[in-house]
């Protein structure tokens, strides 16, 4: 009886989270998915105006930064990529997902400023 | 009762789902350790072998430096733009000691007048060949009892490990610009393994590294989206 109990408590707070998406954030979810749409064909350009989309209507999500860090990392823009993934980290705190893609960003990122001479006119720095 | 127990749960997995993620795939460039133009007009060699009294390197029925020069001329020919200038016979190096080579400025701008060339790729090359026993826990099944038991064996193996440290220089000047080691080490399970095979199982796993050394690569990675 309590663990019938249990399960009714956590389906109502799963639909209570559904429902608050369909309403305020509705249009945040459309661009997300949209976004992701897009990023999985290769059109990060148009998933990064998507997830930036996304990003204005439903304000500092941390899953919404990541995306955009993602889509900025895809586009060669590093150091937008870089703080989008720092801000992401800090609204998220412990989020697994976003520490990993971030601590494979900056894997990558360390290569590729150890590489040959960084021209000034570049995006990344070392 | 049972019914409305299978609704939650099927609630709850739509719940998760929605919440999910997806992995993509990005291709993110890699600059290449040396900033060239990549037109320029390079002399590929000398390369110098490394302990040629040794027991190991005696044994090999080519010359290991020769082959790699070769290797690396096919190889940039095929990876980039370079210009590459005819190879002089009988060129003597100043010295036998690898990590004095670097110091010899004289001696590489005077290859580098002789040649015409903008860069000299050059260094020095230690290719050893070991032939081991190792012990390995094998299974076997018992035709006796139909157990399984584990025994120790004695593997045969040829070990190769190719060690390169690759010098460039500015051929006008004679200046070392970039210094690079490369290291390979490779397995087989058999005594007396062709050395041949084996170096170019060595250079076929250091070509990723040697080309971008000289031309910009692109790596494969992959990231996780959030699609809510």
């Amino acid at each position: 009886m309590r663990a019938r109990l249990h399960l009714v408590a956590v389906a109502a707070l799963v639909l209570a989270s559904c429902a608050s998406s369909s309403s305020p954030g509705a249009l945040a979810h459309q661009a997300m998915k949209e976004g992701v749409r897009a990023a999985a064909k290769g059109y990060w350009q148009e998933a990064l105006f998507r997830f930036q989309q996304a990003g204005e209507d439903a304000g500092d999500d941390p899953e919404i930064i990541n995306n955009v860090a993602v889509a900025e990392e895809a586009l060669g823009r590093w150091e937008a990529a870089l703080a989008s993934y720092k801000h992401a980290l800090q609204l998220a705190g412990g989020n697994a997902t976003i520490k990993r893609n971030y601590a494979r960003f900056a894997e990558f990122y360390t290569s590729y400023a150890r590489g040959a001479k960084i021209n000034k006119d570049d995006d990344a720095k070392p | 009762m049972r019914n409305l127990d299978l609704v939650l749960l099927a609630l709850l997995v739509a719940g998760a789902a929605s919440a999910g993620q997806r992995e993509v795939q990005l291709a993110l460039p890699l600059r290449p350790k040396l900033a060239l133009s990549g037109h320029e007009r390079l002399y590929v060699g000398p390369f110098l072998r490394e302990n040629p009294e040794d027991k190991a390197s005696a044994d090999v029925r080519f010359d290991v430096a020769n082959e790699f020069e070769r290797y690396l001329r096919r190889l940039l020919r095929k990876e980039t733009k370079f210009v590459l200038v005819a190879t002089l016979d009988a060129v003597r190096l100043p010295t036998t000691d690898p990590l004095q080579l670097g110091n010899e400025a004289d001696f590489w701008r005077g290859l580098g007048q002789k040649t015409g060339a903008d860069i000299i790729v050059a260094g020095s090359i230690d290719f050893q060949i070991q032939d081991t026993n190792q012990p390995k826990i094998e299974a076997y099944e018992s035709p006796t009892d139909g157990r399984t038991y584990y025994r120790q064996v004695m593997v045969e193996q040829t070990g190769f490990t190719y060690d390169i440290l690759l010098n460039v220089y500015d051929a006008r000047s004679g200046a070392l610009v970039l210094q690079e080691p490369l290291k390979d080490t490779q397995q087989r399970d058999e005594r007396s393994f062709d050395e041949f095979t084996g170096m170019f199982a060595n250079l076929y796993a250091l070509e990723n590294q040697l080309v971008g050394i000289f031309v910009p690569r692109t790596i494969k990675t992959k990231r996780i989206l959030f699609t809510r």
